[in-house]
């Protein structure tokens, strides 16, 4: 019992937001289920150590990526788009604007490398910076630099309705 | 960059979390496990892999030196002597063989001595057995049963009834055998047609030659081409003409390559002159004495080369202008694929057994019991170099019923 003490608690606490970056990488509830699952379980064959660093909710990503990455390279091809249609008559004003665009940007994202979608979820969605972002990766900033900068023109082109959202400001937010 | 974010947690709000603590517990303590358990089950799988390396060294007998494959006649001893009784062949393989041997002519068992160095009782008659000439096939047959066995492997395959094997290509590769019936009336009756058998596959192809008279067949080539003899006024139909002429100080010899059918080559070497054909000595007498012509004498054992482009043969009458000597015999070395003569001279009254190359020959001693001794032989020198003393009855790799001294 005391070699996953405070286990339970961290998983409770720590679950929803890996279960949405799992979600944004994956695309799909059941595989974002499985990543957050093996992360979980890795991390608890690991947590007497895990527990004493110093952000072991950041360990904890990282696994998860690494393991969406690893299990990508495993596979060899990027998770099925599960993204519905886009709705025929939008129901009324922003709202109805923002789930086409939700649509839409799932559906560009499902079409990006694993990489580059890797990169714009811990980019964008994280908020990390630059380095951050190389370190959860283990690639170099240039590399992040140049993996966003492909992402983003990827979108563009994927979804040029909402190209006014993915301006090159994206890219040089710190 | 805020609505992009919004929309990307908007869709990350889509997730629907579940509670996995449970089953991430298992999956820790499962690994848990494996982590402590590892290097203690690295360590037992490495013993066991030791344990087990050491037990198959101990129980596998050192290898034999790589020696490139002796001839088979260097494996004989000085002197071959049979037992009274010997075991039969076993199905698996025993090598090669070294000769085959029967303590009468007719209706003993026969022995296999082989590579091994064992003796192995092998069915049928000596009439009917045959080793190829590296003696790796055996042919065995009660007279219109044949076997042929791979005595490297296990491979054996049953030839057509009656079918009885006259020649083996050096590198044994292919078998030349004809069909020999029993006649009604008694006697023999041959079919006139050649069967070509590939070894390693059983597979048969059927050459008509269609002059069995006036041609004979003196061997088949590492390449399946036959090697036919036709007397030099002899109709060739249904050969072609022959492509090559090689005209000697000594008379014509004309050696050519012709096709029959799309079945394989024949090489045709075709001996002109006086229409001498016959060995017999009445018809050799009846000519001058001195010679006009070379003259292939029906009987004697050509010898095809390992390579298969030369073949040699002896000759009953000696080179033109030379006085006929009968107590003599000669002999002719030509490349069949250029119709050269590469040496031609006087020889003893030895049998060929295998053409060694250059002027050399692996020769027996031609005895009434097909005993005598086998030996090197340089035709140019004379030299002969014992290799081993054969008992009674013995044939050896390369000869057919029909190539046995007698």
């Amino acid at each position: 019992v005391e070699a996953f003490e405070g286990f339970r608690e961290f998983v409770a606490a720590r679950s929803g937001e890996y279960f949405r970056l799992a979600y944004l990488l994956t695309g799909d509830h059941h595989r974002a289920e499985d990543l957050v699952q093996t992360a979980f379980g890795k991390a608890a064959a690991r947590w007497p150590r895990v527990v004493r660093y110093d952000r072991p909710d950041a360990y904890v990503r990282r696994i998860l990526v690494n393991e969406y990455i690893s299990l990508w390279r495993r596979r060899r091809r990027v998770a099925e788009d599960p993204v519905g249609d886009v709705p025929d008559r939008p129901a009324r004003g922003d709202e109805a604007e923002a789930a086409v665009r939700r649509v839409l940007l799932r559906r560009a994202l499902a079409r990006l490398t694993v990489r580059q979608r890797t990169v714009v979820v811990l980019r964008i969605y994280q908020d990390l910076s630059e380095a951050d972002t190389a370190a959860e990766m283990g690639c170099s900033v240039g590399n992040v630099k140049r993996l966003l900068h492909q992402a983003l023109a990827r979108l563009r082109a994927l979804a040029p309705e909402m190209a006014d959202l993915l301006h090159d400001r994206v890219e040089v937010t710190a | 960059v805020t609505t992009f974010k919004n929309l990307l947690d908007d869709i990350a709000g889509e997730a629907r979390p579940v509670d996995v603590a449970d089953r991430a517990l298992a999956i820790g303590r499962r690994r848990r496990r494996l982590v402590r358990l590892g290097p203690v089950a690295v360590a037992a799988l490495l013993a066991v892999v030791l344990l087990t390396t050491g037990l198959a060294l101990r129980n596998t007998p050192p290898p034999r030196p790589a020696t490139p494959a002796a001839p088979w006649y260097e494996s004989l001893p000085a002197s071959v002597t049979p037992p009274a009784t010997a075991p039969p062949l076993p199905a698996g393989p025993v090598g090669g063989g070294l000769l085959l041997t029967s303590a009468c002519a007719a209706g003993c068992p026969v022995l296999l001595y082989a590579t091994d160095n064992r003796w192995y009782r092998v069915p049928g008659t000596l009439q009917h057995a045959s080793l190829s000439p590296d003696g790796r096939w055996l042919w065995t047959s009660d007279g219109r049963h044949p076997q042929v066995r791979d005595l490297a492997g296990t491979r054996s395959f049953p030839p057509a009834e009656y079918l009885q094997v006259m020649f083996w290509s050096p590198g044994d590769r292919w078998a030349l055998a004809e069909k020999v019936h029993p006649a009604a009336g008694g006697g023999t009756l041959y079919d006139g047609g050649l069967i070509r058998i590939e070894l390693a596959t059983g597979r048969t192809a059927r050459f008509d030659l269609g002059h069995v008279e006036t041609s004979q067949t003196l061997g088949v080539l590492p390449s399946g081409d036959l090697v036919v003899a036709t007397r030099g006024d002899a109709p060739t139909a249904p050969l072609p003409s022959p492509t090559a002429t090689l005209r000697t100080a000594r008379g014509d010899l004309v050696i050519g390559i012709s096709r029959v059918g799309v079945k394989g080559f024949v090489h045709q070497v075709t001996l002109p002159g006086a229409g001498l054909w016959s060995s017999g000595t009445e018809e050799v007498m009846g000519h001058p004495p001195v010679s006009t012509a070379w003259q292939w004498e029906a009987g004697a054992t050509p010898a095809l080369s390992a390579d298969g482009t030369t073949l040699d043969y002896n000759n009953g009458v000696p080179p033109i202008g030379k006085p006929l000597d009968y107590g003599g015999r000669w002999a002719i070395i030509v490349q069949l694929a250029t119709g050269a003569a590469v040496w031609s001279g006087r020889v003893d009254s030895d049998t060929p057994v295998r053409y060694l190359g250059g002027t050399e020959l692996l020769a027996r001693q031609p005895t009434q019991d097909r005993s005598g001794q086998l030996y090197r032989y340089d035709l140019a020198t004379g030299v002969r170099q014992p290799v081993s003393q054969l008992p009674p009855n013995t044939s050896l790799p390369g000869e057919a019923l029909d190539q046995l001294p007698t």
